[in-house]
């Protein structure tokens, strides 16, 4: 009887231990306010300390511009993006800070070049018991809304969308976020953004972020950008949901995270079948997502589910026409029949779709090493196949 | 991928370069709203770099194994061209009429230049449309899957409610015959003039071609001239097939270029100008086939032989170059009668 409180306390503290450095490490802490900072430049805002997230280059998917794929090989570019957040019972306004030496902005005289964008997704939904979206546009049963920014000559154009994965993205009038602003400052060569996100009434403590960037002087735009793993912005004076911070904070706990080189030896033996993965890309790109910089967009629940029940989130992958079989049948109008093998899904039993990847049920110790691999990588390899 | 596809074929032999057909679609299409830079149709001269310049060496469309190449996205300024216009005013003061920018590149830039030296020089007109592929390279592109191919004539088409802008159609389109509106941030294409479709009529650049030189029908209807020349002759064949998308424009080769002259300066008896080589780098070696029946086909003319043929290539009436369906049809038209 004794014994058994002791393991209990002594699980309690390993809870209460990883929770805390889950929320050290994930967590923005929203200051409360009854007047929110308003602009960009509002001083309120420099009393607030920022906490910075990673943001590294989509690498998952592979597009088709011959020169930003070059650059894309030239080096990771702007890595971090600092945020700032203050909220009032209706809403949560988030600062937004990045580097960038090149202000570029929308153009009407050119037609190569593109502009600095940045974009904030959060979940429809979110809570204990709901799994986070997709980070790539969110998937079919969680979508996500997306708000984005792009910078102009005189500011910026707003624009909201919500999303069901990959090639989903649909414009719709803004309802997820509402003001937003964006400014750049010459003398730092900084980016600034303004995000205001509205609270519902039953907004938990914890609100679901990511962060998009798009660098216009190297191209980017669409699938060319860096982005952030999920993030959290915790709202002042609500309780914490401690089952779903435990939920969140997978990974944080001892023995979540296996061994790295096993993993890696693993994911090379096993993963590279069909995945790339830093040096070892034996299949044709789009074949099923790059993980070469799967670590740094995804939390560690995230792949360790993906390993384990694939089907549970199906990425339908880039456009299904970008590949075909040369020499397969001709339709009467002389057209190719896309390539199934590049397609990420089958159709299910049910009419649904079945993730082509199939249930890996590794040992738990194993499991823990492939997790452990994967978060490692940082997409801070460069070539790109 | 669609049910039916409705295709054009190009007579390169009749085309006189008049670009007819580019201010057709101009005053038709492209001349407001962001578009002013496009030129939907254009007409170049090959050899040459065409519009945008080089486009041929900007990648894109399918590799030999089915799969989308990487492509480039070119400039307005150094392969468009930035539209520019003339001192029309000042020259009644005496002054000297040139632009009034400096222009660097546009749409005909090298018109009439062609290739090889003098008196054996040649050149020859090709006139471009967006190709309606029946594996679309752009379609297959676009991230927000905003390019549909409509399924009752296999036009291919941007959805501009889902475009956003992103401009990997583009890059992707190996003919560059997708643009970029700047002032609406969206890609914007030759649409096979799809309401004059809709209401029988062939495409403006079509219906004004003075040299008539453009046949528009159904591939599957038999017993139109498009298919007769695509696939019963097999002389009409399209533009770079090796590009892998599978192109809806088709064209007769040239094959009645003028002869070669010697030294002397008299032409040399069956001698060719136009070098086969680089008809074959343009449409494949599939162009010998295409002609050799052309010039088998105007030797039984020339002997007084029948050639059904030649009489679809001659076109007496510009109104049967088009089918755009099958359904019985006024043969007439009569003009209004102005009281």
């Amino acid at each position: 009887m004794r014994g058994h409180a002791i393991f209990l306390s002594c699980a309690l503290a390993a809870t209460a231990s990883a929770n805390e450095a889950f929320l050290r490490a994930e967590v923005v802490d929203a200051v409360a306010a009854t007047k929110l900072p308003m602009s960009v430049a509002d001083p309120a805002w420099q009393q607030l300390s920022a906490r910075s997230f990673r943001i590294s280059p989509q690498r998952t998917v592979r597009l088709n511009d011959l020169r930003s794929n070059e650059v894309l090989k030239s080096g990771p570019g702007i890595s971090e993006v600092r945020v700032k957040a203050a909220a009032t019972a209706q809403q949560l306004r988030l600062w937004l800070e990045w580097d960038d030496p090149a202000k570029e902005v929308v153009r009407e005289d050119e037609v190569n070049v593109f502009a600095d964008s940045i974009a904030v997704e959060v979940p429809e939904r979110s809570g204990r018991g709901v799994r986070l979206p997709a980070i790539g546009m969110g998937d079919a049963e969680q979508h996500v809304g997306v708000s984005m920014l792009r910078a102009t000559k005189g500011g910026a154009l707003a624009s909201q969308f919500i999303a069901a994965g990959f090639g989903s993205l649909t414009r719709q009038a803004p309802a997820v976020m509402t003001t937003a602003e964006l400014q750049y400052d010459d003398a730092l060569k900084r980016w600034r953004a303004v995000f205001t996100i509205p609270i519902d009434g039953d907004r938990r403590a914890l609100v679901p972020v990511a962060f998009a960037v798009w660098d216009g002087a190297r191209g980017e735009r669409a699938g060319y950008k860096r982005l952030s793993s999920w993030h959290f912005v915790r709202l002042p004076n609500r309780p914490l949901d401690d089952a779903w911070v435990k939920e969140l904070a997978y990974g944080f706990f001892p023995g979540d995270l296996g061994d790295v080189a096993r993993g890696k030896a693993l994911a090379e033996a096993v993963c590279v079948a069909c995945h790339h993965l830093p040096g070892k890309a034996l299949t044709p790109p789009g074949l099923a997502p790059s993980l070469v910089g799967i670590g740094a967009i995804s939390t560690p629940r995230y792949l360790r589910d993906s390993i384990t029940t694939p089907s549970a989130v199906v990425l339908p992958g880039l456009n299904p026409n970008q590949h075909y079989v040369a020499n397969g049948p001709r339709d009467n109008n002389g057209a190719l029949p896309n390539a199934d093998a590049f397609r990420w899904w089958s159709p299910g039993p049910d009419g649904g779709q079945v993730s082509k990847m199939p249930p890996f049920a590794f040992p738990p110790e194993q499991l823990a090493d492939l997790v452990a691999f994967l978060k490692s990588l940082d997409g801070s390899t460069l070539e790109q196949p | 991928m669609s049910k039916r596809q409705l295709a054009m074929v190009m007579d390169l032999n009749k085309c006189i370069g008049c670009q007819t057909c580019t201010v057709a679609c101009k005053t038709q299409w492209t001349n407001r709203n962001g578009r002013e830079g496009m030129y939907w149709n254009n007409v170049e001269t090959k050899p040459g770099d065409g519009y945008p310049r080089k486009w041929e060496e900007a990648g894109g469309g399918f590799d030999g194994g089915g799969n989308l190449k990487d492509g480039v996205v070119p400039s307005r300024y150094s392969d468009y061209g930035v539209p520019w216009d003339y001192n029309g005013d000042e020259i009644m003061a005496g002054r000297e009429f040139k632009p009034q920018t400096d222009p660097q590149v546009g749409p005909n830039w090298d018109e009439d230049v062609g290739a090889g030296d003098f008196p054996n020089s040649y050149f020859f007109y090709l006139p471009r449309i967006c190709n309606h592929c029946s594996n679309p390279s752009c379609l297959a592109a676009c991230p927000r899957e905003a390019i549909f191919k409509r399924n009752q004539d296999g036009i291919v088409l941007v959805d501009l409610n889902r475009c956003e802008g992103n401009r990997l159609c583009i890059a992707a389109c190996p003919y560059k015959k997708i643009y970029f509106n700047t002032k609406l941030s969206k890609s914007e294409k030759c649409i096979f003039c799809f309401p004059r479709i809709e209401k029988g009529l062939p495409p403006a650049c079509a219906d004004q071609c003075v040299g008539r030189i453009r046949f528009v029908g159904y591939l599957d209807d038999v017993e139109g001239q498009v298919y007769k020349l695509v696939h019963q002759y097999k002389v009409a064949i399209p533009l770079h097939p090796e590009y892998g998308t599978e192109a809806n424009v088709y064209y007769v080769p040239p094959m009645a270029g003028p002869r070669r002259f010697d030294k002397a300066g008299k032409p040399i008896e069956g001698s060719e100008r136009l070098p086969t080589p680089y008809l074959e780098h343009l449409f494949g070696p599939r162009v010998h086939d295409a002609l050799k029946t052309l010039h088998a086909e105007l030797d039984k003319r020339k002997a007084g032989e029948a050639s059904e043929l030649l009489d679809t290539l001659i076109a007496y009436k510009h109104s049967d170059m088009f089918r755009l369906d099958t359904r019985p049809r006024p043969t007439g038209f009569k003009l209004p009668v102005l009281k």
